[in-house]
């Protein structure tokens, strides 16, 4: 079936240079390219729990991170003609997400401040992540529960910049070369965001002590 | 060997320790600066720590369980995908070829617009140029001074237009002239010298007294209005600019027929020799009609006496 996407993308998909990007992805690629539909859905599939988890911790609400993640996508289906494999798919998504959040992040906060659900209400509300395994005694589960909350409370408090880079690095794992990519910035940059970011996070976690 | 690492470079890797970014040899390096540095073993612990609370609190939101979430977000963007592909440009005027009566609908019109454009054109080209009295025709005649539509004035650039002698107009203007009374056969024309010689736009300038006085009777009036016809008949050699080239001039045209009496006393004071046997020459009525535009009764003067002959001024 060749209905969305079909005209500009079949034109540019030979352009498509695939140094970083592995076999795999470069013919989900190329089939999203030729307008199949069914690629689409894989590629959405793939991807969308990074992007709803990604915009769900720079957002900090659902809803905003659920509508966020569509307008990702839809970013991604229009400017996939544009995609050179400069970089992974994920990382070259990563960035997308990043500058919606970016632009989105700034009103909204002013405006939904109140309504955003914190850890301790959603603990309170969903429990304690699930983990047959742990050896914690609950003594410890409860300090490291508490240390989670306020180290979250404090990264919530940090500019969007350093959040940003803090969160891909230590929840996405992405290098610091992805990180650059997906923020548009140097790796130096990235390595000062990070400090910063840590340091201030220390300090709160000095202050608990 | 280890190289040894002091706590001050050790804290600048310590970031990229816990991330992962260091080389082996800084990384082997740190590792045994850790040994044994109670303080930078704190840090990077309390570094660990951090990640360790950021993804417990991250993986504690995503404990929600978001299978319905994630269908919804799937078929929501397929969905607007679709839409959007509906809606593009390209799939518009593919659906317009689908359906051949609206092509034809859309031919006919494109066939009726070029039409009426061609029309236009052609009605818009016959039309030749703008209409003198219309706003781009007084532009485009006042940017063109010396055209016959904006005359100049004569002015010491610019030649004097002369009067064709020979023109029937003219000998006809005399002979009008003639047939007037002497004081009534004056008149001022304010006219316009064309870059043909054409004389247009030509006005008899009277008084208020004079006007009544040449309507006194038809005779008279019928003697203006041939004298008219005559002027607007005339030709003029045109006037010039500097160049030779031809320009429009606007004139004041006088027409007079006048005597000139030779004084006798003053031709004595000249001492002029005439024979006393000589008699008097027949005096010719002076009935040639002149101008100030050079229109010059050259035979007139050339009957000049000088005792008495009838002249043109």
């Amino acid at each position: 079936m060749q209905t969305p996407f079909h005209g500009e993308l079949v034109k540019n998909a030979g352009a498509i240079s695939w140094s970083e990007v592995d076999s795999r992805e470069a013919a989900l690629i190329e089939r999203c390219a030729a307008g199949d539909e069914g690629a689409c859905a894989d590629l959405v599939a793939t991807h969308q729990r990074m992007v709803y988890n990604l915009a769900l911790h720079l957002l900090g609400d659902r809803d905003e991170a659920l509508d966020l993640s569509q307008e990702v996508f839809l970013r991604v289906f229009r400017t996939l003609a544009r995609f050179r494999g400069q970089s992974a798919l994920r990382t070259w998504i990563y960035r997308i997400v990043v500058n919606q959040a970016r632009n989105r992040q700034r009103w909204w906060r002013r405006r939904h401040r109140g309504d955003q659900v914190s850890l301790d209400a959603h603990l309170q509300q969903f429990g304690d992540l699930e983990s047959k395994n742990d050896p914690l005694t609950p003594d410890r589960m409860f300090v490291r529960k508490e240390t989670a909350s306020r180290i979250w409370k404090a990264l919530e408090g940090l500019p969007f910049d350093q959040r940003t880079a803090l969160i891909l690095r230590e929840i996405d794992g992405l290098r610091y070369d992805e990180i650059a990519f997906s923020l548009g910035i140097a790796v130096g940059t990235v390595k000062s965001r990070l400090t910063r970011a840590r340091q201030a996070l220390r300090e709160e976690l000095l202050g608990m002590r | 060997m280890v190289p040894y690492l002091g706590c001050q470079h050790a804290r600048e890797l310590l970031q990229s320790f816990i991330d992962g970014e260091l080389c082996v040899e800084d990384q082997v390096a740190l590792e045994t600066h850790l040994r044994w540095c109670r303080t930078c073993a704190a840090h990077i612990e309390d570094l660990r720590l951090i990640g360790d609370s950021i993804r417990v609190g991250a993986a504690t939101a995503r404990s929600h369980d978001h299978q319905r979430e994630m269908a919804a977000l799937q078929a929501g963007v397929l969905s607007r995908v679709r839409v959007e592909h509906e809606q593009s440009f390209t799939v518009q005027v593919r659906s317009l070829f689908d359906d051949l009566h609206l092509l034809w609908a859309g031919l006919g019109a494109v066939t009726a617009v070029v039409v009426c454009l061609f029309g236009m054109m052609g009605v818009l080209h016959a039309a030749g140029d703008e209409r003198p009295d219309s706003l781009a025709g007084v532009i485009q005649a006042l940017a063109t001074p010396g055209s016959n539509r904006n005359p100049v004035r004569i002015d010491a650039f610019v030649s004097v237009p002369r009067a064709i002698d020979d023109s029937p107009a003219l000998e006809q203007i005399r002979q009008q002239l003639d047939h007037m009374r002497e004081e009534e056969a004056s008149f001022a024309l304010a006219a316009v010298v064309t870059r043909e010689g054409r004389v247009v736009n030509y006005e008899l300038l009277v008084s208020e007294r004079d006007a009544v006085r040449r309507r006194s009777t038809a005779a008279q009036a019928g003697d203006v209005a041939r004298l008219l016809n005559a002027v607007g008949r005339a030709r003029f050699e045109p006037a010039q600019r500097v160049g030779g080239v031809p320009v429009a001039v606007n004139m004041v045209w006088l027409l007079a027929r006048t005597t000139v009496k030779g004084n006798p006393r003053a031709i004595e004071l000249f001492d002029f020799d005439v024979p006393p046997e000589a008699a008097p020459p027949a005096v010719v009525p002076a009935t040639k009609p002149t101008s100030d535009g050079g229109l010059h009764d050259q035979a007139s003067a050339r009957r000049l006496s000088p005792r008495r002959a009838p002249a043109s001024a």
